[in-house]
């Protein structure tokens, strides 16, 4: 096991390259650059094109696509994800700022997604084609088939406007700098977050339960007189896991740059929206940096779910 | 363990009879079937042209003439909610079926075959997963411009990662287990092990998957206008229907321009659901065994 | 001798002065004797709208920075006219080649010190730094570029810039490289910076936390900055020595919303706060409960043609004409764009400029028709697809485009498309010499700026040609260049009317409409004033009596 966790280590370090090589690339065919963006195209207040070039020629935007990439490498191997080229902030306190911003949403979201989802999954599974069961369904359907920003919307549009129950939008009321204050504002856009997802454990939780529970292995421990709770416990519920491991690991990078709707109508500062606004603008440093950390969150999402299929069904060989 | 070539039935066509006895399925392919049938029928079903504006007729709410009211153009909403069915059921379907292809074959080579074969596919798997779809989407979009068949193999083309690692952990679950075992033993091909005796187990999953898949295209069709990508407007979309509801005032005092398009979605990833029950009992091995 | 500023502008157009605010308007008037309360707003949630807080460098923005800095000159609150601010009076010599401004008396940075000036010329100099590390120049150009010597020190050859002159503490003199007769009308950006407090290098500009950080912030606008929270919002509290008197509110809170109205609309709805920029869509739900106010946007649309094409049907006069005929913009504008835009016969927004005589273009298919037979064009070989930048993709313009689409169809023209790009794709593959056909967008035409010239010379950055667009027709150049030369408002006006004339005639792209854009504020604000500007101005808005109740 440990040889295997060593070894997929190891095997990170291409990919991650490839990655980053990758997303130079698409940076560099798509089409413009930082400096077209600053040229507003509305207002045309007096910038030359000179001063663009000059500009192109300040920023090292003018050297060659590989000299570019090797010497944003070289940063960051010294730990130097450069200065935002739109932002005017260094890449790292950036991405350190939203990414924990991110967290605090997506660790509320994706709990309750997961508890609340499993949990349901496993409800309807045993109690397959009941009331309960179709309600249920229908309801975590609502949820995904809405797009996010409309979901925003109808939930800021009643429950902040309407109700007046949670703030509209931001992160904390301005020169409030309490728990209680941050809480209350991230409560809804989680709760959103949550409902888009939930649907997702809760089916899959459910197939793979009823697929489980008709096993021999299960038949059998019923038949033997076990309580059926510690056999949906003990032995489908185990197993019945593993394609809902997949999709949380699936879910991660996801939740953390999929929320780009949510975040926007809920203005709140996320990874979501920095990368989005990034790719517009043509930031790569930013792009660069938070594709980076995204493509090591979703290798050890990856890592953690192939562990745990093998610790999840012994039958299953780490190679 | 038995083989389904135990029954005189093939198992297609058990699996039909088993299917037809699943009543929700029944109605949920019944009720699908009058939504794909709206939809690529929809010149008989409305008398409006779904671009034809009408300048005397904006935003008009559901009435005898209008059925479920006019949009910001006077164009009939009910005739743009089957007509932009056509093409997002198209997408949805289609995009569904892509990935879900792409996810087997790679899953099941890299769970089936393992060594090299499963290192180098999960590798390329991290690769597209670590990608967030936007920056893609913008290049592409710029090389290719909007289009149906674009939206199509780029929603497709991404989301097949999660695809083949359920398959591959399922496929690893199944290939030491006896019944392979004995199959591979008896002499039977790759290709009939994994067709015959693995693909069914690997149905329930891929089942809920497939509905997400559906939803999540149709959805994703919308997003990407904003990316300059999407089907171009005025070609209706349910996506694009929807996203009109961004506009506050559409939201909450025209509900009739979003809310159509947002039941039909509803609805078909409700049936895409229940049908998928259905099929996912209709093709159980575990009870397919209990019937011979 | 110039006179001291311009007379007066006309009426805007569309414009729905608030009675209640209007009073309070005019400059100096000191603000009631209420003391306090914080105003929470989204002040440049407007197109373009800008969260970086940092003067000289933002393509927007400005209603933001003139919170905190004074400049010699700026707009009057609705736009007409350029008036003093920082400087009490003006002069040049015959030829407007020298330029003598002369500071109000008794002016003081936040922190207390007299501004004088030397800040002023510190700041042209720091500006104008060979390695100012600025990225977006286009306020340094229009604020200095006419400067004599400005080449020489920007390119490194000149240690300071030859055409400015300390006279006294109050006074500088300006001497420009080419006669200017409205110099003062290039200094309403001018964000004067305090030399005793920059305690940063020119080529950290756009790195410095400077204009962030309330210990080392000096500033001399009505407030000085108390807090910044990047992403989030940027706390201002009162500045007491602000030269028009201390503010009445304590507090002015700027919250960011990442450019998204509906966000920032749910928010004023939801109480959270007072006043935001609103769509032209949202304004009937919101007119019975908030204050609504509005004005032209200044901002004109159009579609521009690219003449670099050279087999292009659109060369012929006759088939842009066709296409202008055939497209009813009045009904466009009237039903589906809620009579908040106005369809105009040139791309000068204001309708008291312009000429009775101007060639209109009004819905008229069979003309277009009979207009596309006589220039030999078969519509159905005609493709068009317009091109626009995010900043239009919304449900407006969408669905005025589809309209477009619409009518175009009605006289034979059916291979019509349209797409919204972001704007680096915008910028590079849509710039003259880009392989791209019809450009959808919007160009700012102020009052009484020097930015009109730009958009058909050979400034700015769409490149070179008298439109840019190597379209090319006489007396083209020489209409620019009399909007340029002339001296008073009067002038200045009537140049502009009679460029509108020649355009409607010659038809080098197509105008479109012009709208109107709104901000709401809650009631309980008092002497609030808001006004669309093209990138938020700056215009007096007397930010100094706003209060709450």
């Amino acid at each position: 096991m440990t040889r295997y966790i060593i070894r997929r280590l190891l095997l990170a370090i291409p990919v991650l390259f490839m990655v980053t090589v990758l997303v130079f690339a698409l940076i560099e065919l798509a089409p413009g650059d930082v400096v077209d963006f600053f040229a507003n195209p509305e207002v045309m207040a007096g910038m030359s094109e000179a001063d663009l070039e000059a500009l192109r020629e300040r920023l090292g935007l003018n050297d060659p696509a590989p000299v570019r990439y090797l010497h944003w490498l070289g940063g960051v191997l010294q730990g130097d994800f450069g200065y935002s080229l739109i932002r005017s902030e260094p890449v790292g306190e950036l991405l350190l700022r939203r990414f924990g911003n991110s967290m605090m949403i997506m660790g509320i979201g994706l709990f309750v997604a997961v508890t609340f989802g499993i949990s349901l999954g496993i409800y309807t599974a045993l109690r397959q084609y009941s009331v309960a069961d179709f309600t249920i369904s229908f309801l975590s359907f609502v949820g995904i088939s809405m797009p996010a920003f409309i979901a925003g919307i109808l939930a800021l549009y009643i429950f902040s406007v309407q109700l007046g129950w949670f703030p509209a939008g931001g992160m904390r009321s301005p020169g409030v700098h309490t728990l209680g204050d941050l809480l209350h504002h991230l409560i809804l856009p989680a709760l959103v977050l949550s409902i888009i997802h939930m649907a997702t454990f809760m089916r899959y939780t459910r197939f793979s339960m009823l697929d489980v529970l008709k096993q021999e292995y299960v038949v059998t421990a019923t038949a033997k007189g076990m309580p059926r709770r510690i056999v949906v416990m003990r032995h489908a519920f185990r197993n019945g896991l593993i394609p809902v491991v997949t999709m949380i690991g699936y879910s991660i990078p996801e939740l953390v740059v999929g929320a780009v709707f949510l975040e926007t109508i809920f203005s709140f500062p996320g990874m979501g929206k920095l990368y989005f606004d990034s790719v517009i603008s043509r930031d790569f440093p930013v792009i660069m940096a938070a594709n980076l950390v995204i493509a090591v969150f979703v290798l050890a999402a990856n890592l953690i779910t192939d562990v745990a299929y093998a610790a999840i069904d012994p039958r299953i060989r780490l190679e | 363990m038995a083989m389904t070539e135990v029954t005189i039935d093939s198992p297609a066509k058990v699996a039909w009879r088993r299917f037809r006895q699943h009543r929700i399925a029944m109605v949920a392919l019944a009720v699908l079937g009058v939504i794909v049938i709206l939809c690529a029928f929809a010149p008989f079903f409305s008398g409006y042209d779904p671009l034809g504006l009408n300048m005397a007729a904006i935003r008009q709410p559901p009435s005898a003439d209008h059925w479920l009211g006019t949009d910001t153009l006077g164009r009939d909403i009910w005739t743009r909610t089957l007509y932009g069915g056509r093409v997002s059921l198209v997408i949805g379907l289609a995009a569904a079926f892509l990935s879900t292809i792409i996810g087997i074959v790679l899953g099941v080579i890299s769970g089936y075959f393992g060594k090299w074969a499963d290192m180098v596919v999960m590798r390329i798997t991290d690769v597209v997963m670590a990608f967030p779809p936007i920056i893609i989407m913008l290049t592409v979009a710029a090389f290719t411009g909007p289009g149906l068949v674009n939206v199509i193999f780029i929603i497709g083309g991404l989301r097949w990662p999660p695809t083949a690692r359920l398959v591959r952990g399922q496929i690893l679950q199944l290939r030491d287990q006896d019944f392979v075992t004995a199959a591979r033993t008896l002499g039977l091909t790759n290709a009939i092990i994994i067709t015959r005796h693995m693909l069914p187990h690997v149905v329930a999953p891929l089942v809920a998957n497939i509905t997400f898949a559906v939803s999540l295209a149709i959805l994703t069709e919308a997003g990407l206008s904003f990316l300059g990508l999407g089907v171009p407007l005025p070609t209706p979309t349910w996506g694009n229907m929807m996203e009109a509801a961004r506009d506050l005032r559409i939201m909450r005092e025209e509900p009739w321009m979003w809310i159509p398009p947002a039941i039909f979605t509803l609805t078909t990833v409700l049936c895409i659901n229940f049908v998928g029950d259905g099929l996912r009992d209709a093709f159980d091995p575990q009870q397919l065994i209990g019937e011979k | 001798m110039s006179p001291l500023h311009g007379n007066a502008g006309g009426t805007a157009l569309g414009r729905k002065l608030l009675a209640t605010t209007a009073v309070a308007l005019t400059l100096g008037l000191a603000g009631p004797a209420l003391a306090g309360g914080s105003l929470v707003t989204a002040l440049d949630m407007g197109p373009g709208g800008d969260e970086d807080a940092r003067p000289w460098s933002s393509g927007a923005g400005h209603t933001t920075h003139v919170k905190q800095f004074i400049t010699p000159t700026i707009f009057n609150e609705d736009l007409s006219e350029i008036v003093p601010y920082a400087v009490e009076s003006w002069a040049s010599n015959d030829d407007h080649t020298v330029w003598t401004y002369t500071l109000r008396d008794g002016l003081l940075w936040s922190d207390g010190t007299p501004m004088t000036a030397n800040d002023w010329a510190f700041t042209a100099e720091f500006m104008t730094a060979p390695d100012w590390g600025g990225d977006r120049p286009g306020d340094r150009n229009l604020s200095l570029s006419e400067v004599a010597g400005f080449d020489a020190k920007t390119a490194g050859e000149a240690d300071s810039l030859d055409g400015i002159e300390v006279i006294d503490d109050r006074t500088i003199r300006f001497t420009l490289s080419a006669p200017n007769p409205r110099h003062f009308a290039s200094l309403f950006r001018f964000y004067i910076l305090p030399e005793h407090a920059v305690d940063f290098e020119p080529a950290d500009f756009m790195t410095t936390d400077w204009f962030r950080d309330p210990s080392r912030f000096v500033g001399s606008g009505p407030f000085v900055v108390a807090e910044y929270a990047p992403d989030e919002y940027m706390t201002l509290a009162a500045n007491e020595n602000y030269f028009q008197g201390r503010p009445a509110l304590d507090e002015l809170v700027i919250r960011y919303f990442g450019g998204d109205q509906t966000a920032a609309l749910l928010a004023l709805e939801a109480d959270d706060i007072d006043f935001t920029y609103v769509t032209e869509t949202d304004v009937p739900s919101l007119e019975d409960d908030y204050d609504i106010f509005s004005n032209l946007s200044g901002v004109v649309v159009m579609t521009r043609f690219n003449y670099n094409l050279v087999d292009d049907a659109f060369s012929d006069i006759r088939v842009r004409q066709a296409i202008l005929h055939a497209i009813d913009r009045d009904a466009i504008t009237e039903n589906i764009l809620g009579g908040t835009y106005v369809s105009i016969p040139c791309p000068i927004p204001y309708a008291d400029l312009w000429p009775e005589d101007v060639v209109t273009y009004g819905y008229d298919p069979d003309r277009a028709a009979s207009l596309l037979q006589e220039a030999g064009v078969d519509p159905g070989s005609i493709s068009m697809e317009w091109v626009g930048h995010a900043g239009y993709d919304n449900t407006a313009h969408n669905s005025a485009l589809q309209a477009v689409q619409a009518y175009l169809s009605q006289i034979g023209i059916n291979d019509f498309s349209y797409r919204f790009v972001d704007i680096p794709t915008f910028r590079a593959s849509y710039s003259p010499d880009g392989d791209w056909q019809n450009q959808y967008h919007g160009f700012g035409v102020p009052r009484f700026g020097n930015d009109v010239g730009r958009l058909w010379s050979n400034g700015g950055a769409l490149g070179t040609g008298v439109t840019g667009y190597d379209y090319d027709a006489d007396g083209f150049a020489e209409a620019v260049a009399a909007i340029s030369a002339a001296p008073t408002i009067d002038d200045y006006n009537a140049a502009l009317g009679d460029f509108c004339r020649l355009h409607a005639e010659m038809l080098p792209d197509l105008q479109m409409w012009v709208g109107n854009r709104f901000g709401a504020a809650d009631p309980s604000i008092e002497n609030f004033w808001w006004q669309p500007a093209p990138a938020g101005g700056p215009y007096q808005d007397n930010a100094h009596t706003w209060a709450v109740q």
